[in-house]
């Protein structure tokens, strides 16, 4: 049975009964369907897109609200989303331009991909996650929301229904690098996304994520404090000694795997490329 | 008047999403046929139990070797075909059963019923392996022995770590072919060893190609009906129909007359789509379903049984004198088959050849061991070989020009041939611009800045040959036959057995009838694509189409000229003339009719002309009056057009094509150092293709074979484990997007040649040739390290450069 | 099977099918709208490529239960469409299709983004393709063709100021290049 949700509490309704597959945009679901679809033999099914709490972004005093549903080309279509480049940077390299015009936030998330782009954007961000249910809602850290690829921790009657940035996310230099192998669609083989906040020519806060590079996204506080209260302008040793410093540290935490798309060997080397770029590229060449 | 015709564009209907390609097509009371493939790359069949699968609904027919002929039959001289897997399954894919049903959905409930029993057999994957295997079976492995010292000494006396070596069982894969080896090849021009012992200086070593997929975007499709009286009828994309129907024919015991292929537009084939297994079972479905009956992949199984390029590994060494010209070229070359043979023996033979037809090599030897492994067979992709073989040896070209402090491109202008040379393997070059060529890349890509550039920028060159046509495609015969007709309406219909797959032969081919008859390419209709109803070809293969195919065209419109100027004379009156496609009957002052309309402008004359001057017929006018004299009957002409070539015999020697096409490109890329990702940021192909006869279409050929190029070089690849493909979509097959592939400028240096229609040549695949090693030279040039493997990935680099610096001696 | 009712080219289509039926397929078995194709089923090729409420999408990704109150326009609804006109007389004229196959899932993808001109610069529009996979033309004469169109646009907007009716385009469509006549090059005799 496919149900098509107008409104949350209908959604959440048929989350509670029918404990259905929910359906954002299907840019993952579908994919092969004809191959796929016995795997979903009498499977219920949940389509979330049209419900409009779901598809709203609000910019509150708390920092940034965005609804599951939006989608990535709403995201880097939306100006009020400049605010925070890192996520349109990465929204903007899902897929292509009809992927995007699918494939949701929350879809993102809740599918829970090690090389999934917006997720890393996210966690450098510290975005949490706001999941609702007959039950009630509750807030949970993206990084721990995600427990390894493809699981989380939502109930099967669970909806993830916003993301929520904090204020202090907004407006931070940042930027979101991926490794890929072409021009066209194509899987991140690493990505990083490096958030600074840079007050009187000093670093005050620092978070960098790294995606593709474990089963979750990898974050690193200890590692990213180390650039607290460096200096710009100051000399270039002393940003390139730092930048070095944590991508190193980025690199040895780094679990990644072997597929076929890349070696962990070399995965891990993109690590400390990816993340030292990221953090030279805020620190020497950012025009905000 | 005439009434006013608009012939059909087929480019209009692609754009517009009018054209059908097979899997749009329909036929009342089709059926779905599914293929049950076998999971292991070699196994015993014991036992295969249908019954389930035919007691589901909607299931029309269960087919298994058991209900199919099995004579010995296949596409080439090597027949090891069969229609459904006998005994044995070979690789992985191979085809066990089949079924049709009502619905995709019964047929692959039906395809999972089959009970099949399997005995895994040793299976065998690496073709150097694939030999010491064969031979571990027979009485002493002195002969694995053998070989193996063989491709050491021609690996630049490189020691190859043991390869051919083989521990396990004896692993034979086809009983009729004990060593694994169906075609050993050897060619030696030349005393090759003196040649070395005199060189300055010598370079080579080990070069791999990689399993391509041709990547149509079209998937292989097809749908078979079966007629007791009419016999089979396939309508399936295939550019090699008639080879086809007669393989097809030999596989049902029936005569080639009661096989039909109908061709529909072609989505794409780069070589995938000659001949194919899904054709053989959707025919035996249909006949023992009793109705039509359809197999379209999809992209899964299309890429689970791709039969991809040849890959093939290259011990390479070139000898050359300290000026830098080449003494002696020694190569073996090993070809992965794969389980059946499907065009590699072709593909080996072109390796082991061709470019000793674009360099002056002095001595040559090339052997050439094409094997057998459990992979899934490969096959015939643009370029055939000479691509493959062109990566290594312009690859060793640049590295003798550094060795010698030299220009690589001063070091291949001293070594290429010329027109009205005769090449080592007897290539009669009646016209060559290469020379031309090579110039004008140099100055068009700005190639004196080579020395200058910034660090990880390289420029690379290669070169290309190819053939116009191939005279050792079919012993029997080579040419091309056409037959062109004037339709009541006035436009000149040509039907040829040449088949278009969207390299614009159709529409080269109007032009070329046009320009003989003096009128617009927009009146004359190109039709192609039934062996039920339009003259034999050989096939779009070999860069055939333009000189084959265009001369037959050429030598038809002639020959419906001459028959149009004789009818006019005789049905309008000694003084009528027919030219500028129209009859023109004399004024009363004796003189034809002035101001008649030129070529191009539709070939009606303006109004009033006629009543002034006398009578002018335009071509449809003419038409009604020839049928009125010939009980109905339309004008129609045939002509044969055979090229004088030679059929290359044992020791390869002769002048196989009329016609030569070459090439000059260069390519600059930019590497990342840290991330080894090397992009293509500039690219330039100078053509010699004779007299370009459609540049928009010549052009196309050129950037596409470029950019399929540079998808080879660096990104594509089907990786294998234990014969399995590993990457099965085009997520993981990775093939270039638009920002992948920079402008590319493409030049022609234009001189006709003599036996080209109008001078051309092909540019098919020859604009594929040269780019994997334009590529290959650039990367090398911009990091100092050169890869010998492609694709050249960003992780293969960034390993290529960590490796330089762990031996201290990379630049 | 569900009883789904569609909105496709204008036009309101029902069609009784499995709600989980891809798009694609409910368009080219169902609907006999055989312009979008199927090349990969896995979001790569773009040749599905259809308009949902004027945004590309890939069809083969879609189950049509989620598409039952959205505007579907395929290519062949794209027919009359100024800038569609335009990019067609164009891609023609540059040879911007040689198999054909991918073609109508670029048309419909670049129609698109012609119609969102503030969504891609001018020399940008190759952005939208990311999606769009061609093997035949290295995608040369597609750039073209893009070129060519919003060249035209653009002039058009100069002489005819912002109004865009479809007289003024199909101008823009006349001064697009021209295809390479056989009379061009000198061929001896």
């Amino acid at each position: 049975m496919w149900y098509s949700a107008k409104d949350l509490a209908e959604a959440l309704e048929v989350l509670s009964s029918e404990r259905p597959v929910v359906v954002g945009g299907g840019t993952d679901l579908f994919v092969h369907w004809p191959r796929r679809k016995p795997a979903f033999d009498g499977r219920h099914w949940l389509d979330v897109h049209r419900v409009s709490e779901l598809r709203l972004v609000n910019m509150t005093a708390e920092g940034i609200v965005i609804g599951a549903a939006v989608t990535a080309a709403q995201l880097w279509q939306d100006a009020r989303l400049n605010a925070v480049p890192a996520l349109q940077q990465a929204a903007r390299v899902v897929g292509g331009w009809q992927i995007q015009n699918r494939a949701t936030l929350g879809g993102n998330i809740a599918n829970a991909s090690p090389a999934a782009d917006m997720v890393a954007a996210l966690a450098a961000l510290d975005a949490r996650v706001e999941v609702a249910s007959q039950r009630g809602t509750r807030m949970e850290r993206l990084t721990e929301l995600i427990t390894g690829p493809k699981r989380t921790t939502l109930e099967p009657d669970e909806l993830i229904t916003r993301i929520h940035l904090p204020s202090w996310a907004v407006g931070m230099r940042q930027v979101f690098l991926r490794l890929d192998q072409r021009g066209g669609t194509d899987i991140s083989l690493v990505s990083a996304a490096v958030a600074l906040r840079v007050e009187d020519d000093r670093v005050r806060q620092a978070s960098i994520a790294v995606g593709a590079a474990g089963p979750v996204p990898l974050r690193l506080p200890e590692a990213d404090a180390h650039l607290v209260g460096v200096r710009l302008g100051g000399p270039a040793e002393d940003v390139e000694g730092v930048a070095d410093r944590i991508a190193r540290a980025y690199a040895e935490a780094a679990r990644p795997i072997t597929d076929v798309r890349a070696s962990a060997d070399y995965r891990r080397a993109m690590v400390e490329v990816l993340v030292r770029r990221g953090i030279r590229r805020l620190l020497e060449e950012w025009k905000g | 008047m005439s009434p006013a015709v608009t012939t059909h564009n087929d480019l209009d209907d692609k754009i517009r999403g009018r054209t059908k390609y097979v899997a749009d097509l329909h036929l009342p009371g089709e059926l779905v046929g599914g293929i049950l493939r076998s999971p292991h790359p070699h196994a015993r069949i014991l036992s295969i139990d249908t019954r389930r699968a035919r007691a589901i609904p909607g299931v029309h027919a269960v087919i298994t070797a058991a209900d199919v002929p099995h004579p010995p039959f296949g596409p080439t001289q090597y027949k090891d075909w069969n229609i459904l897997a006998r005994d044995r399954v070979r690789f992985i894919g191979d085809e066990v059963a089949a079924v049709a049903a009502e619905s995709a959905e019964a047929a692959a409930q039906a395809i999972a019923a089959i009970e099949v029993v399997y005995h895994p057999l040793p299976a065998v994957f690496d073709p150097e392996e694939a030999l010491a295997a064969g031979l571990a079976g027979a009485a002493g492995s002195g002969a694995a022995a053998r070989v193996a010292t063989r491709a050491a000494a021609a690996a630049g006396g490189r020691a190859t770590d043991g390869s051919g070596a083989w521990a396990g069982e004896p692993v034979v894969i086809h009983d009729e072919t004990p060593d694994n080896r169906p075609m050993h090849i050897h060619i030696e021009r030349g005393d090759v060893d003196a040649a070395f012992a005199k060189a300055a200086i010598v370079r080579g070593g080990r070069y791999t190609t990689n399993r391509i997929y041709q990547g149509h975007l079209e998937p292989i499709g097809v749908i078979a009906t079966w007629d007791e009286a009419e016999g089979l009828t396939l309508i399936t994309p295939s550019h090699i129909p008639y080879r086809a129907r007669e393989t097809y024919a030999a596989a049902f015991g029936l005569p080639e007359e009661k096989v039909r292929i109908q061709v529909p537009p072609i989505g794409g084939s780069f070589g995938a789509k000659y001949v194919h297994k899904a054709h053989l079972i959707a025919a035996a479905l249909a006949r023992a379903a009793g109705r039509p009956v359809r197999i379209v992949f999809d992209r899964y199984e299309d890429m689970l049984t791709a039969h991809p390029r040849v890959p093939l590994t290259i011990d390479i060494r070139i000898a050359a004198d300290e000026t830098g010209r080449f003494l002696g070229k020694d190569v073996t070359v090993w070809g992965d088959a794969g389980a059946r043979v499907y065009w590699s023996p072709n593909v080996l033979a072109t390796a082991c050849s061709r470019p000793d037809s674009l360099y002056h090599f002095g001595a040559v030897r090339a052997e050439g061991h094409l094997m057998y492994t459990n992979h899934s067979p490969t096959t015939c992709m643009r370029g055939f070989g000479n691509a493959e073989m062109l990566f290594a040896v312009e690859s060793v070209i640049d590295e003798i020009a550094e060795g010698l402090g030299l220009d690589p491109a001063e070091v291949r202008l001293r070594n290429i041939v010329h027109r009205g040379e005769t090449t080592v393997h007897g290539y009669r070059l009646d016209s060559c611009e290469l020379e031309a060529c090579v110039k004008r890349v140099m100055e068009l890509s700005g190639w004196s800045r080579r020395k200058d550039l910034p660090k990880y920028r390289g420029l690379g060159m290669a070169l290309g040959n190819h053939v116009s046509g191939y005279r050792g495609i079919d012993p029997r015969f080579e040419g091309s036959t056409a037959v062109a007709r004037l339709r009541a309406d006035g436009v000149v219909e040509v039907e040829t057995g040449e088949i278009d797959l969207g390299q614009g032969m159709s529409s080269t081919y109007a032009r070329i009838a046009a320009r003989v008859l003096e009128i617009d390419p927009a009146r004359v209709l190109v039709k192609s694509g039934d062996t039920g109803r339009y003259p034999f070809g050989i096939g779009t293969l070999a860069s055939r189409s333009t000189v084959m195919g265009g001369n037959a065209i050429r030598l038809a419109a002639e020959r419906l000229r001459d028959a149009l100027a004789n009818f006019v004379a005789e049905a309008l009156g000694p003084g009528a003339r027919f030219a500028g496609g129209v009859a023109r009957v004399p004024g009363p002052d004796g003189r034809a009719a002035p101001g008649a309309p030129e070529a191009g402008e539709g070939g009606s004359p303006a109004p009033g002309v006629a009543e002034t001057f006398g009578k002018v017929y335009d071509l449809a006018e003419l038409a009604r009056l020839y049928r009125a004299r010939h009980a109905g009957d339309a004008l129609e002409v045939r002509a044969s057009y055979t090229p004088q070539t030679d059929f290359p015999g044992k020791d390869f020697y002769g002048n196989p094509s009329p016609a030569y096409p070459f090439a000059a490109h260069v390519a600059e890329v930019e590497v990342d150092p840290e991330t080894g990702r090397a992009r293509v940021i500039g690219y330039w192909a100078v053509h010699d293709a004779g007299v370009v006869l459609n540049r928009v279409a010549a052009t196309g050929q050129v950037v596409g074979g470029v950019a399929q190029g540079i998808g080879w070089a660096l990104m594509e690849d089907l990786r294998t484990h234990r014969g399995a493909v590993q990457n099965l979509t085009l997520l993981d097959y990775r093939m270039p997007g638009v920002a992948d592939v920079p402008p590319v400028t493409v030049e022609f240096v234009e001189v006709p040649d003599p036996h080209g229609p109008f001078g051309a040549k092909s540019v098919g695949e020859v604009a594929i040739d040269p780019a994997p090693a334009a590529v290959a030279n650039a990367i090398a040039h911009a990091l100092g390290v050169r890869g010998h493997a492609l694709p050249l990935t960003a992780e293969s680099l960034w390993r290529l450069q960590r490796d330089a610096r762990r031996d201290g001696g990379g630049a | 099977m569900n009883n789904l009712s569609l909105s496709i080219n204008g036009q309101l289509q029902r069609v009784a099918c499995d709600p989980l039926t891809p798009l694609a397929d409910v368009l080219r078995d169902g609907l006999r709208l055989t312009g979008t194709k199927i090349g990969c089923r896995t979001g790569e090729c773009g040749a599905c490529t259809v308009l949902l409420d004027g945004e590309p999408v890939l069809s083969c990704l879609l189950p049509v239960a989620a598409v039952q109150d959205a505007k579907i326009q395929t290519v062949e609804g794209l027919a009359g469409d100024p800038r569609f006109e335009a990019l067609a007389s164009a891609m023609d004229a540059c040879g911007g299709a040689q198999c054909g196959y991918c073609t109508p899932g670029i048309m419909v993808t670049l129609t698109a983004a012609l119609r969102q001109p503030d969504r891609f610069a001018p020399g940008e529009y190759e952005a939208a393709l990311k999606n769009n996979l061609c093997r035949c033309t290295g995608y040369r004469a597609i750039r073209e063709a893009i070129a060519q169109v919003t060249a035209g646009l653009q002039s058009q907007e100069m002489t005819a100021g912002p109004a865009r009716n479809s007289t003024a385009t199909s101008e823009g469509a006349e001064a697009l290049g021209q295809a390479d006549a056989l009379g061009k090059v000198a061929i001896p005799r």
